[in-house]
């Protein structure tokens, strides 16, 4: 069945297939959905609730492209200004392609990509891994002069 | 004739469907995909000549933080999607290769590897010359 406003695609058997049937049809018959007019109502709002995860998808695959491109053209530059650390900046880019690869695998892979963008984008790893050792030499410290903090309480028995 | 281009774009998305096959997966978006592969090789084919033009006339090309430069390269991404899509130009690339493919697959597969082989090439060669003889 084609509704309107139906999103069509073609998959690798060349069997048409439609974004509704996909995502919306296979298991919700006429009975679940109610009347004739309300499926209709329904298939439109499930294609368009289709179309819109679809525009986001696309959104982010673009500034995935514009993201590892944008990482070539700093090694670039880096290299074109003699830049010391020119190497760094392209083991870096290397890094940051990586988990774009990984940020496709999903679950894990969401959260492991997010967790490193996340501080690349705001702390910078710089900052980051230096406050963490700081952090965690600072915690020896306190345990060494038996000066309680709250994970101590937290994990007493 | 047609152009390397389209035979590149229709190699792609004959890849993408190919390899949806054998994963037992549904690419909803398989077009998308192929033009945002060959948005991400031509921005590295021009990426090259950019720092080429800019060391000729000594111009300062565009730099800055990550972001700007994400913006400044976009128009690249914007061009490719403009250029398959404009008023469906993708049906008639499909249309006319589609019957070809059977006889021309391996001269478009050779196109295509040579393409990306040659990206990679002139970008590691810019790359390693690059290095302080700009």
């Amino acid at each position: 069945m084609i509704y309107k406003g139906d999103w069509l695609f073609r998959n690798s058997k060349g069997e048409i297939k439609s974004i509704f049937d996909k995502k919306w049809g296979n298991n919700k018959s006429p009975e679940n959905l109610g009347n004739i007019k309300n499926y209709s109502k329904n298939a439109q709002k499930g294609i368009r609730t289709t179309k819109a995860v679809n525009v986001v998808k696309v959104g982010g695959r673009v500034i995935i492209v514009a993201s590892v491109t944008a990482d070539i053209y700093n090694v670039f530059i880096a290299y074109n200004s003699n830049d010391p650390n020119a190497d760094a900046v392209l083991a870096k880019a290397i890094v940051n392609t990586g988990m774009t690869g990984v940020a496709f695998i999903p679950g894990v892979g969401w959260a492991l990509a997010g967790i490193y963008f996340t501080i690349d984008a705001t702390l910078g790893w710089e900052n980051a891994i230096p406050s963490y050792i700081e952090t965690e030499n600072a915690k020896t410290d306190m345990r060494e002069q038996k000066i309680m903090n709250y994970s101590d309480f937290k994990f007493a028995p | 004739m047609i152009p390397i281009y389209d035979r590149v774009y229709y190699t792609l998305y004959r890849m993408i469907l190919r390899l949806t096959n054998i994963f037992e997966m549904e690419e909803e978006m398989p077009r998308i995909n192929a033009v945002l592969m060959l948005s991400l090789l031509t921005t590295l084919n021009i990426i090259p000549i950019l720092f080429l033009i800019s060391t000729l006339t000594e111009a300062s090309i565009f730099s800055g933080s990550k972001i700007r430069i994400m913006i400044a390269l976009f128009p690249i991404i914007a061009f490719n999607y403009l250029l398959i899509f404009y008023k469906s130009r993708y049906k008639r690339i499909e249309e006319y290769l589609s019957a070809k493919w059977n006889k021309e697959k391996v001269k478009n597969i050779l196109i295509t590897f040579f393409y990306l082989l040659c990206t990679g090439i002139i970008l590691w060669f810019s790359l390693r010359t690059s290095k302080g003889n700009f």
